[in-house]
């Protein structure tokens, strides 16, 4: 009895252990080793793992291939879908009762009591390891070289990657494929959780810790405290030496410094980041080949990749404009604002009406000497345009050879009333300058009528 | 008329801006047509009002010219070029690209005359230049750095594990982008691939330099490397000559070259739009062959009354695309190479409407915003900023503007244009990883670029200018 007892846990050991190399999760030991622990009565046998060859006294763990790469010598299993998504693959033939697994057959086949010649498998020919691969053709894992080593993997990624997601997690509402992603899910979900001061969460500590070391938030602080790549280094023990060495140089040395600031950064980071294959160290290898520049650099031999411009074209030296111009853009931003629909803003107008006066003092000599006038003044604006609505042709794409303006010289409009090229006289709608006001939307339509209204 | 025009406080809505004063003025007289006179008051002008004059001046003879007034468009650019000047404030330079664009549009009618003014360029001179003004395009912005950071990233992280990898790289003039790509698969951990570099440009010289500058990088690190040039033009590609191989992962790099595939539509759909119809689309989504079938007959008809817009519009696609014929097929070829990743870099913003004021519209602020860039960062002297101001973005000014058809290069659209038709051409969208963005946003930071920002845009980074979209960069994978 004894004797039974420790062969039983011995044997117990074993076979969790080596239901450890054929199962990829953890969750599924549990159901196998419960039922390792009932009855049996036969000695440490390791023809129950079938699906692995391994010498017969294997007290030692199984040699595990690295993940990608299977035994060049196993037979590959292309398993199809159905097959893989059957839940009761293995039947006894007793009792025709459906197992998940064959160990949870042959486990359960002990229990009939069978003369010893049928309980055994025949083990005379080599069993070979068997691979597997996906079915599904656009698959990584669905090419030999990639196949997986294991049935229960396999099935799973199948239905991780290819399959639907019919679990779902209460709390977060994710959604999984597989019920022991969702089960070891929603033990942790909600446990613990981390929050950058950016606002967003972390489940976990170590891609909490990368995330706020580089935050935006963060670095915007910094860069607007000290306007230098010296922001990186910013949430870092770095020597402080080399902030100092950095900053005296920041406006014209940009390069040296920024390569410098890199390397110390590569040593940073190596240690912080334990959790990832090293990406973010040549993460940072990416950057410092920006950052040094084309004339000759005393640090940087593999880093000399994306030159700086030189310093007088930088433009990080100081340089004064006579006066704060207005930029661009805002003058076109001002220009639109100034349209037809706008007489509401009392102050605003002020400003407006006192620069228009002047404006318009100037405007009006200038802009009668420079356009002509039409025979017919009392012609409205409105009309003009509407006018031209019945040539409107639908012409799809333009059809300039670059002919077109001599074409559109050509009076083919019968009115005769602004086609004229010596008549036009208006300079902008009301539409376009309602177009203009959203500039950006381009419903120009009277001048593209005007247009269209030329072709063909 | 003349009177409405001396009563215009902002009272009557009509009346309250300038600009809206112009509108409805009438003019009087053309006797001072000729006269300098005026003229001299208006270097009076505050830049302010000068630079809203020269914003109406444009507008206004931009009108003209698209009407065909040519009187009145050339009054408007005698006023324009007293205004505008390449050495002064943003909003002056801005102006003389676009009246300079504006003229040669109007001079395009005599083909001979424009022609002939041009014609004293020589090939040496030209590529030299271009070469240069490039250099200084990459180093005066960020956006060229940007994209080359993330496109490395995506094609690093979806190359991994591969042996053995092929990068197509239809714009090969930097070799700046390959040498950090070798090198960042140098570092990883498995091993650098067996690299493959095809590199397609126009220019021999450029890609003599570039495989001279990638071979002694790879020879120095020791990595299986082989640079195939490909002198050609996008539009004149054929995807035979990128020699593919099966086995070989392969990825694409496009960094502002897909629009130009969007000129040649005009006249080839109207030239050959029977050709069209045997158009070989494995996705099935031939937009030809949708007419074929449910019209029963040539879609020759249809075609050559819609030049081309009818296609889209009875296919399954929500937004009709114009003139679809050249890019598809190219972006359908790219497809069948079955690419494991394309970046794809592009322009922003609306350039190609089809009528000259909506293009001028869009690209002004457009402009305003790369010019704006320029003001603020590098001084008002520099020789280097006014060669790029003039003959980086004056020659794109010129294509948008004064060019029509296959001549007009620089149709620039928008990325949610851009993601549909890379979507129909049976490619799923690659969301970049937050690493890549975090280290083009840091890059940002690093150099002093402010006044830029990255945006995501669902999963595209969208690389603005203040609030003004300016680039954007989205990957895509084959989706088979």
């Amino acid at each position: 009895m004894m004797m039974n007892k420790d062969m039983s846990r011995h044997h117990q050991q074993q076979v969790e252990e080596n239901m450890s190399n054929l199962t990829s999760a953890s969750g599924d030991q549990a159901s196998v080793s419960e039922t390792s622990g009932s009855n049996f009565h036969y000695n440490v046998n390791p023809n129950m793992q079938q699906e692995q060859s391994f010498a017969p006294q294997s007290s030692q763990k199984k040699k595990r291939n690295q993940p990608g790469n299977p035994d060049p010598e196993a037979e590959v299993m292309a398993l199809s879908p159905r097959t893989l998504m059957a839940t009761n693959r293995f039947i006894c033939e007793i009792c025709n009762k459906g197992f998940q697994r064959d160990q949870n057959l042959q486990l359960h086949k002990r229990g009939h009591n069978l003369p010893w010649k049928l309980k055994q498998r025949s083990s005379k020919d080599v069993i070979r390891k068997k691979v597997y691969v996906c079915p599904e053709p656009g698959c990584v894992h669905h090419h030999p070289s990639r196949a997986l080593g294991d049935l229960t993997g396999i099935k799973k990624h199948f239905f991780r990657k290819h399959g639907e997601k019919k679990w779902k997690c209460e709390k977060c509402s994710k959604k999984y494929a597989v019920q022991s992603d969702w089960k070891a899910h929603s033990k942790t979900c909600g446990t613990k959780e981390y929050k950058c001061d950016c606002g967003t969460l972390f489940s976990r500590r170590d891609s909490f810790i990368t995330h706020r070391a580089f935050c935006d938030a963060l670095a915007e602080e910094s860069a607007r405290a000290i306007p230098n790549p010296i922001l990186i280094q910013s949430s870092s023990p770095s020597p402080s030496h080399h902030h100092h060495h950095l900053q005296s140089q920041q406006s014209i040395n940009f390069s040296s410094s920024s390569s410098q600031n890199i390397i110390t950064n590569n040593n940073l980071h190596g240690h912080e980041f334990s959790m990832k294959q090293e990406e973010p160290q040549h993460h940072f290898q990416n950057i410092p080949s920006w950052l040094a520049s084309s004339n000759p650099n005393p640090n940087g031999s593999s880093v000399n990749l994306f030159p700086l411009a030189s310093p007088s074209t930088t433009g990080r030296s100081n340089f004064h404009h006579s006066s704060p111009a207005m930029s661009a853009t805002a003058l076109l931003q001002k220009a639109a604002q100034m349209g037809p629909t706008k007489s509401t803003n009392a102050p605003d107008e002020e400003e407006r009406s006192s620069s228009r006066s002047s404006y318009n003092n100037l405007i009006t000599t200038t802009m009668a000497a420079m356009m002509t006038s039409p025979p017919e003044p009392a012609f409205g604006f409105q009309d003009y345009y509407m006018m031209n609505q019945h040539h409107h042709r639908h012409g799809g794409g333009e059809a300039f050879n670059g002919a077109f303006v001599t074409r559109d010289e050509k009076n083919d409009d019968g009115g005769g009333e602004t086609r004229d090229f010596l008549g036009l006289r208006s300079l902008m709608s009301d539409n376009e300058i309602l177009s203009f006001a959203n500039l950006g939307n381009c419903i120009n339509t009277s001048a593209s009528e005007q247009q269209h209204s030329h072709q063909d | 008329m003349v009177a409405m025009f001396q009563e215009d406080n902002g009272t009557s809505s009509v009346a309250s801006s300038p600009l809206q004063v112009f509108s409805t003025m009438s003019l009087t007289r053309p006797t001072l047509l000729a006269s300098p006179s005026p003229f001299h008051c208006l270097k009076d002008l505050k830049p302010e009002e000068r630079g809203l004059y020269l914003i109406h001046l444009l507008l206004t003879c931009a009108n003209h010219v698209a009407s065909g007034s040519l009187q009145n468009a050339n009054a408007a650019l005698e006023q324009l070029t007293h205004l505008a000047s390449p050495d002064g404030d943003t909003m002056q330079r801005i102006a003389a690209y676009f009246t300079e664009a504006l003229a040669n549009r109007i001079l395009k009618s005599w083909p001979g005359l424009y022609k002939a003014l041009n014609a004293t360029q020589t090939r040496a001179n030209y590529v030299s230049e271009e070469i240069h003004v490039r250099r200084l395009f990459f180093d005066m912005f960020p956006i060229l750095k940007v994209s080359y950071l993330l496109t490395n990233r995506a094609i690093i992280e979806a190359m991994e594990g591969e042996k053995m990898v092929h990068v197509i790289d239809l714009d090969a003039s930097e070799p700046a982008q390959w040498l950090a790509l070798i090198q960042a698969f140098n570092s990883r951990p498995e091993g650098p691939p067996h690299l493959r570099i095809t590199g397609v440009h126009h220019q021999k010289e450029v890609l003599d330099q570039m495989a001279h500058r990638l071979i002694e990088e790879a020879e120095k690190l020791d990595i299986p490397f082989q640079f195939n040039p490909v002198v050609s033009r996008i539009e004149c590609l054929d995807v035979e000559q990128l020699r593919v191989k099966t086995g070989e992962a392969l990825a694409i790099s496009s960094v502002l070259q897909l629009h130009n595939l969007l000129a040649s539509d005009d006249d080839f759909l109207r030239k050959n739009s029977s050709a069209l119809r045997f158009q070989n689309n494995p996705n099935g989504i031939d937009l030809q062959r949708v007419l074929m079938t449910s019209h029963g007959e040539a879609p020759e008809n249809d075609m050559s009354n819609n030049n081309g817009r009818s296609l889209s519009g009875d296919s399954a696609s929500s937004l009709p695309l114009p003139n679809s014929g050249r890019i598809d097929r190219f972006l359908t070829a790219i497809w069948g190479l079955s690419p494991k990743i394309m970046v794809v870099t592009e322009q922003d913003s609306d350039h190609n409407g089809s009528t000259l004021m909506e293009r001028l519209l869009e690209s002004l602020y457009t402009y305003a915003a790369l010019f704006d860039c320029l003001e603020t960062k590098v001084p008002r002297t520099s020789q280097d900023r006014i060669k790029v101001e003039k003959m980086f973005f004056g020659e794109e000014i010129k294509n948008i503007i004064a060019c029509e058809g296959s001549e007009r290069r620089e149709r620039h659209e928008k990325l949610e244009k851009w993601s549909q038709r890379i979507d129909l051409a049976g490619f799923g969208n690659v969301p970049l990883s937050y690493y890549a963005m975090l280290q083009a946003r840091r890059l940002l930071q690093g150099y002093g670029f402010d006044g830029y920002r990255i945006k995501e845009e669902s999963g595209c980074a969208v690389i603005c200018w203040q609030d003004r979209p300016l680039y954007s960069v989205s990957a895509w994978r084959c989706r088979k």
